[in-house]
């Protein structure tokens, strides 16, 4: 049985070497825009390594890292960035909404904080049909800004709703720190005034991120209600695909990189004397993510369809 | 055969509710003093009393969030009825709405749809002074919103039997009700099957003149104007459109057909106006039709009776336009 740990590493590694090759890919192969989340891989791996297949995610516009951790695959997410046909939505959304109902994925939805009502809702349902499942609803600092995040702390606080709140705080919202925009720049404590417990911690330790979910997440099952957890973590690349983070020192940077998570997660699997070959672990995903470049590749494109039956449900 | 009993078009719209629900556990009603207090215009009074909090739920006020928590309990297999108590403010609910829910079927390829119905209710109460956000007819906003239905009814019959057909839908429905329409008294057909589809017109009065056309409060309008101008021998045919969103454009073209002059009255803004779109649709399929609008004014409704009367179409208005519209052409080129 593999150790958690080597789990936790695989699937941080996977979403690192996949987004590397997003990033290197983007311009000739994909449109748009796209934001990638390396460096922030701990939180979506950490939190989705704790739950129930059943249990439902809600993502943002940085949402690749929270796909793949939730049991995305790597082909589909790649061909849908390609906007090909085997896509999770045969090419009609691309990165930024990004939906997959066979893994729960209820959507990466990319106006900041547009995902709480979602979740809220879900969780509301779940509640009336005794579920013993969660809707996790990621965001990020931006976020904590937005009506809807006291809306929604509100009513989910008020009824006792399974969410489960991860904000991945990485102190910038595009280009603008917290310092400049939220005169409560201890984000967890904007849950407070919900009544609803909250905590903040080490979103670059994806160990203690996986276990303080676990924990949290059992207690949300038990009818314990919400919680807020606040995640500190940093993005290694700008907001967006072209985006150059001309707003961060060089220094702030480097400051970060020394607690890569995948630096992290290798001292915990040292630390445990666990046998590993990262060089070959490596190999092996950059295999896989090069296997779903050509799967991309090979799919066919999309046909167009309009007409009412395309948008409307029987 | 019977039409039916008599009853208010609100008791018709909590009938269908009531039914539904009794129906299907998954329907349930969110939305703002619609519990104990039994709504703003008193339409689930009696469903709170039979059904209880557990789904007829007071909301915090917070249109953005509980519509959209409206559109999560969709997408996970329950039937929502969110309220919102003036369509003045839909305006918060609009980024969940347009954004989310009627995106949700053609955007995730189909994986998910959003079986949510938005009721809320328009519309000036005429000398009551609601002033100009409490007052608003803002149904034209939606028109080319795709993925969104658009119900209109005028009558109780209507009401019921589109509330029905709204409840039934698997796509995101905004049912309109009108403020002035809720103690207007109708027959309504017992069956409790009896619904009525999307997308089909209904001439509420035959004519041969100029064809009328509308939908909700303004009908009734059409139909005063109507009866008065019947008096100097002018014969109108009125139809109710019932439904905005999809629209039965065949009826009205086969009225046009007829009377080749229409007139499409509107409470809300006439400029880029539903009347707008009607009268494009018409010109596409009959380009010889003559066609004019009624509608507002393109201003804030005042709150005092004596300026809000000049802003706002009613009867007379309408009657005035009808006379424009039949005069003969004096425009030159």
């Amino acid at each position: 049985m593999t150790h958690k740990y080597l789990h936790l590493y695989r699937e941080i590694l996977k979403i690192r070497l996949f987004e590397e090759k997003v990033m290197e890919l983007f311009q000739e192969k994909m449109y748009g825009t796209t934001h990638l989340c390396t460096g922030q891989e701990a939180v979506a791996v950490g939190v989705c390594s704790a739950l129930k297949p059943t249990d439902v995610v809600f993502s943002t516009h940085r949402g690749h890292g929270h796909y793949l951790a939730k049991g995305g695959k790597m082909t589909v997410l790649m061909a849908e960035m390609y906007g090909k046909n085997d896509g999770c939505c045969s090419g009609r959304s691309g990165s930024l909404h990004i939906i997959d109902k066979s893994i729960h994925h209820y959507g990466s939805h990319c106006i900041v904080g547009s995902g709480l009502p979602l979740a809220v809702g879900v969780a509301f349902a779940m509640k009336k049909k005794n579920e013993k499942n969660l809707a996790v609803c990621f965001m990020g600092d931006g976020a904590t800004n937005q009506g809807n995040f006291h809306e929604c702390l509100n009513m989910a606080s008020l009824w006792k709703l399974p969410v489960l709140f991860v904000c991945e705080n990485n102190f910038y919202g595009m280009s603008v720190p917290i310092s400049k925009c939220s005169a409560q720049p201890e984000l967890a404590q904007k849950a407070a005034p919900h009544g609803m417990p909250y905590a903040s911690m080490d979103g670059m330790d994806a160990v203690a991120v996986y276990s303080a979910s676990l924990s949290i997440a059992e207690d949300i099952r038990s009818g314990k209600g919400p919680f807020f957890l606040e995640c500190n973590t940093y993005r290694f690349v700008g907001h967006s695909r072209n985006n150059p983070s001309i707003y961060r020192t060089q220094e702030e940077e480097e400051d970060w990189k020394r607690r890569d998570p995948l630096t992290i997660v290798k001292s915990h699997i040292a630390s445990l004397q666990i046998k590993c070959d990262f060089s070959a672990e490596e190999a092996k995903i950059k295999e896989a993510v090069d296997e779903a470049v050509d799967f991309a590749e090979k799919s066919p494109l999309p046909e167009f369809k309009a007409g009412e039956e395309e948008v409307f449900a029987p | 055969m019977s039409e039916g009993k008599n009853v208010f078009i609100r008791q018709a719209i909590s009938d269908a509710i009531e039914e539904e629900m009794d129906k299907d556990p998954n329907v349930f009603m969110l939305g703002e003093d619609i519990g104990k207090f039994g709504g703003a215009f008193a339409v689930t009074k009696k469903l709170y009393k039979k059904f209880g909090e557990d789904r007829i739920i007071d909301t915090p006020i917070c249109e953005a969030s509980f519509t959209g928590l409206a559109i999560g309990a969709a997408m996970h297999g329950m039937r929502p009825i969110v309220e919102i108590m003036y369509i003045d403010w839909i305006t918060l609910a609009m980024d969940q709405l347009v954004n989310i829910a009627t995106k949700m079927y053609y955007c995730s390829n189909k994986q998910f749809n959003v079986p949510m119905v938005l009721r809320t209710q328009m519309g000036t109460k005429y000398g009551n002074g609601y002033g100009s956000i409490h007052s608003q007819c803002l149904e034209s906003w939606f028109l080319n919103v795709p993925g969104l239905k658009v119900v209109a009814p005028s009558t109780a019959k209507d009401s019921k039997g589109l509330m029905k057909s709204s409840i039934r839908d698997n796509n995101p429905t905004l049912f309109l009700e009108h403020k002035m329409l809720y103690g207007m008294v109708g027959p309504v057909p017992e069956d409790e099957d009896f619904t009525i589809p999307f997308g089909q017109a209904d001439v509420k009065r035959e004519g041969s003149d100029i064809t009328l056309v509308s939908y909700s409060k303004m009908v009734h309008e059409c139909l005063a104007a109507a009866d008065a101008l019947e008096k100097e021998g002018v014969s109108i045919e009125v139809i109710d459109l019932r439904t905005l969103a999809p629209m039965d454009i065949d009826t009205v073209t086969q009225s046009a057909a007829k009377t080749k002059n229409v007139l499409v009255a509107e409470e809300g803004v006439s400029e880029g106006g539903v009347g707008s779109e009607i009268g494009m649709k018409i010109v596409e399929r009959l380009p010889a039709v003559k066609i004019s609008r009624v509608g507002a004014l393109k201003m804030p409704i005042p709150y005092a009776p004596v300026l809000e009367k000049n802003v706002v179409p009613n009867a007379q208005t309408i009657e005035t336009k009808i006379r424009e519209a039949l005069a003969p052409c004096t425009k030159s080129y």
